[in-house]
């Protein structure tokens, strides 16, 4: 059994696993907290820092993310001071002032109620928020890492290897899955899947059975592969098996 | 050379070594830092050698090259001894003379002596010019007498003495005591004590263990790690060696940046050499505890430096830091206990250990003892490496032994602690410089940059400046310092650019708060220190930037505008000669004027005019 631990949030106690994320404690607790780069799925990465809450571990008080804050100790935390609200204003007007057109920025934002980014930041239009959940699926869960961060800074984006298409993506569309403003997509059509922004265009496989194209190839053979099955065993599609 | 297997061997190689070397025997040494490398030392050195070899001296006089001795502003330096006579400046064009009259005959080269400023006379000795008398260099000092590449002389310094006893009479817990009693914090920035640091190292669970020497200093204006891995890198492997023993490590790790050729070549000469006495390897000084050392050479991101996106990096990923929650010294490289200290940390440690921390704390302030190396840059009179005892005030350090600020202009503020530092002005002059004053007044003893501003720097500018480099070096992983910084930077780019609102100091104050409490590391945490210092204690200036698009530095250059003052003009004609855009008009014997429209604010007329008429106003 692990060593269970009970914490305090916003006067409320709950009781976790040592180590679970305090996030997780939190949503436990039914406390809402804001997140952008979080994945239940997927490991956290901490990145977003709208989750940020303070704790108070007896010692000292601080500021934390808690999507990779380790519950250790039997700490107190406040999830909603104002103090913490005015930095999460700041970070959703930066995000808002970068991707001013995503609706899932502006949904966030306006929740603190920020409709438009504050007119002394400049403004840009990018459509992805750098949450790094495709990236970590592809690695991660995938295990393919067909895509990475490159550059750094404000140069910081998600690209294959020389932006051009890479071969060890399986297409199998996890990213777009993950992706929280649904910048990657894919679309299946003409017994291809083309991944736009990966410039990845792979063939399907059509079921035996009912002719439907169901499966990228790339995607049958890698993981066919890694879970020892003959690859005949996926000609079929569920619906059809 | 022999394997050392014993720790008697180490003191018979000693006194042989001193042994051989009569004191009396005239000696040459070079400053070939990096420093006096820029001011054509190779040169001196060579020119020394060929004089040598041509006079047939090569018997008759030591010739040495070493490492940094500081005083860079005064470069190329050279020590005649056994009279320690110090020249400064040096060109080849000298060295026949110098090797004819001081090192054969007894006599002074006047002109190549070092003059005081402040008394007008002429000093013979290093130890009596006032950069060098008025500092405390324990660590720093051996640069000066020792050629990096021979660890001969290290020894005979009485070098890896410290690793002896360590490995002879003290068990790894004992030392750990030892470095917690001298209360030594971690030189790289945050001031953590070191003993700390180890202790919970050794305690952690898990094998193998590492130790690491962070070598990545990328402070604009720092150089200091540079010049110590460069001048002196067996005092950083020696203590990089106990601390191992300590923590019960047998690999380590010294990620030096590429860019600092000489202290990567210098360091690797070093580990070889150390193996060849066999104090690094297998079973050191024939002991059961082996050790060794691998150099890394880092891509000059400035990111690196930071503990965790350094140990990435070792690990072939890319720089960038991770949330500490779980320290490095439980989970760093590879997952595994990893213990890393800075160049700086790891040179006192060995100094600790052979002398006892009795005597360390003898040296410096209650809370932070020792000596910290700074290097000294900016608007000052000695640009150099200085190492000075913890607790001197920057009042000491700037007027005693940076010799003040040049050209009789006023000290404005001092930037320490590098980009992430803050400006401290003058009203705090008097403050004694530790970890805990200097993080008192909002900025950092950071990893030892000092930069000195006079009263011609803008305060907003300078702010924008290390904004600028902390947005082009943010890895930009975590939104508030990837967005947040490249923000202010803008803010702060239309303030000096004449377009600053009512309203935009407090908006920087309000995003810097949420960048220093919500980044991820530390980067970003002290990514707003230069703003947000230089508002509190300049805020006057910023206003005058915004409400009468003025910049009273006369820096900005959207904020200024170029004048002749006509009393003062004899129609001369020397601006309108420099002048790179046709923007003087005027005839002889006709008083000339400056045409705004076309005026590109490079100061070039300034600069030309001898009779100080043309004003920025």
């Amino acid at each position: 059994m692990a060593e269970m631990i009970t914490i305090t949030v916003n006067g409320k106690e709950v009781t976790v696993a040592k180590d679970t994320p305090l996030l997780e404690a939190c949503r436990q607790a039914r406390i809402d907290i804001p997140t952008m780069c979080y994945n239940e799925n997927v490991k956290p990465y901490g990145v977003c820092r709208l989750c940020i809450v303070e704790v108070d571990d007896g010692w000292r008080k601080r500021i934390v993310p808690s999507c990779v804050y380790p519950v250790r100790k039997a700490v107190t935390v406040q999830t909603e001071t104002d103090e913490i609200r005015k930095y999460r204003r700041m970070l959703l007007n930066l995000q808002l002032a970068r991707c001013p057109e995503e609706p899932f920025v502006k949904q966030l934002a306006a929740k603190y109620g920020i409709t438009e980014p504050d007119p002394r930041l400049q403004r840009d239009n990018k459509d992805c928020i750098l949450c790094g959940l495709c990236v970590r699926t592809c690695s991660d869960i995938v295990g393919v890492s067909a895509i990475a961060f490159q550059g750094r800074g404000a140069e910081r984006m998600v690209v294959t290897p020389f932006d051009q298409e890479n071969p060890v993506c399986i297409a199998c569309g996890a990213c777009a899955f993950v992706c929280p403003t649904q910048c990657i997509g894919f679309k299946d059509e003409n017994g291809e899947r083309e991944l736009k922004r990966w410039h990845r265009k792979t063939k399907m496989i059509a079921c035996e059975k009912c002719g439907d194209y169901w499966l990228p190839e790339a995607l049958r053979d890698v993981y066919a592969k890694k879970m020892g099955l003959d690859p005949a065993t996926m000609n079929v599609c569920p619906n059809c098996r | 050379m022999e394997r050392l297997t014993s720790f008697e061997a180490l003191g018979r190689l000693r006194d042989e070594i001193n042994a051989s070397r009569d004191p009396n025997k005239p000696s040459i040494t070079v400053c070939a830092g990096t420093g006096c490398k820029g001011c054509g030392a190779d040169a001196v050195v060579a020119a020394f050698k060929q004089e040598l070899e041509t006079k047939g001296l090569n018997d008759k006089v030591d010739f040495r090259e070493t490492g940094c001795h500081g005083f860079c502003e005064r470069g190329t330096l050279v020590v005649i001894r056994p009279k320690k006579i110090f020249y400064q400046m040096v060109m080849p064009a000298d060295i026949p003379e110098i090797v004819e009259k001081t090192v054969l005959g007894d006599e002074i080269i006047d002109r190549l002596l070092y003059v005081d400023p402040q008394t007008g006379k002429k000093i013979e000795h290093e130890h009596d010019v006032p950069f060098y008398k008025n500092q405390k260099r324990i660590i720093f000092g051996n640069n000066g007498v020792m050629d990096p590449t021979k660890i001969d002389d290290y020894i005979a310094l009485g070098g890896y003495e410290g690793l002896a006893k360590a490995l002879s009479a003290m068990q790894p817990e004992q030392i750990i005591d030892e470095v917690k009693k001298s209360k030594l914090r971690g030189r790289g920035g945050g001031g953590f004590p070191a003993g700390r640091k180890w202790e919970s190292c050794r305690k952690a669970p898990g094998t193998p263990r590492y130790v690491i020497c962070n070598a990545d200093e990328g402070d604009p204006g720092a150089y200091m790690d540079r010049s110590l891995l460069e001048g002196n890198p067996h005092s950083v492997i020696e203590g990089m060696i106990i601390g191992a023993y300590a923590i019960g490590s047998s690999q380590g790790y010294i990620y030096v940046r590429n860019e600092y050729p000489l202290a990567v070549a210098n360091a690797r000469i070093a580990l070889d050499q150390a193996r060849a006495y066999g104090l690094l390897g297998d079973n050191i000084f024939g002991t059961d505890f082996s050790f060794d050392i691998q150099i890394n050479r880092g891509g000059g991101a400035f990111v690196c430096g930071e503990s965790t996106a350094l140990m990435a990096s070792l690990e072939g990923l890319p720089g960038e830091p991770r949330a500490k929650f779980i320290h490095t010294v439980e989970q760093g490289l590879n997952n595994k206990p990893t213990n890393l200290n800075n160049v700086e940390t790891w040179a006192n440690v060995p100094l600790i250990v052979r002398d006892g921390a009795d005597e360390y704390l003898k040296i410096g302030t209650e809370g932070s003892p020792g000596t910290k190396i700074f290097s000294l840059v900016g608007k000052i009179a000695n640009t150099g490496l200085v190492e000075v005892p913890m607790g001197i005030t920057l009042r000491e350090i700037v007027y005693d032994v940076g010799g003040g600020i040049p050209n009789g202009k006023r000290f404005k503020a001092v930037q320490t602690g590098g980009p992430s530092g803050g400006c401290i002005p003058e009203e705090y002059l008097d403050l004694p410089v530790d970890f805990d004053k200097l993080s008192e007044v909002g900025s950092m003893m950071g990893s030892g940059g000092m930069i000195v501003m006079d009263e011609d720097t803008c305060m907003v500018d300078i702010a924008k400046y290390f904004t600028a480099f902390l947005a082009d070096e943010s890895c930009g992983k975590c939104t508030p310092c990837r967005e947040g910084v490249a923000q202010m930077r803008d803010v702060l780019q239309k303030i000096c650019d004449g377009q600053g609102g009512p309203g935009d100091i407090e908006f920087i104050e309000e995003l810097a708060e949420t960048i220093s409490a919500a980044s991820l590391c530390a980067l970003g945490q002290t990514a707003a220190n230069p703003v947000l210092t230089t508002i509190r204690f300049f805020r006057d200036e910023y206003k005058t930037h915004i409400e009468e698009k003025r910049c009273p530095a006369g820096v900005c250059k959207a904020l200024i505008t170029y004048r002749i003052v006509e009393d003062k003009c004899t129609a001369c004609g020397a601006c309108k000669r420099v002048c790179p855009s046709a923007a003087i008009e005027g005839e002889k014997k006709v008083v000339h004027k400056i045409l705004v429209d076309k005026c590109i604010k490079c100061g070039a007329c300034i600069e030309s005019c001898k009779f100080d008429a043309i004003v920025k106003e």
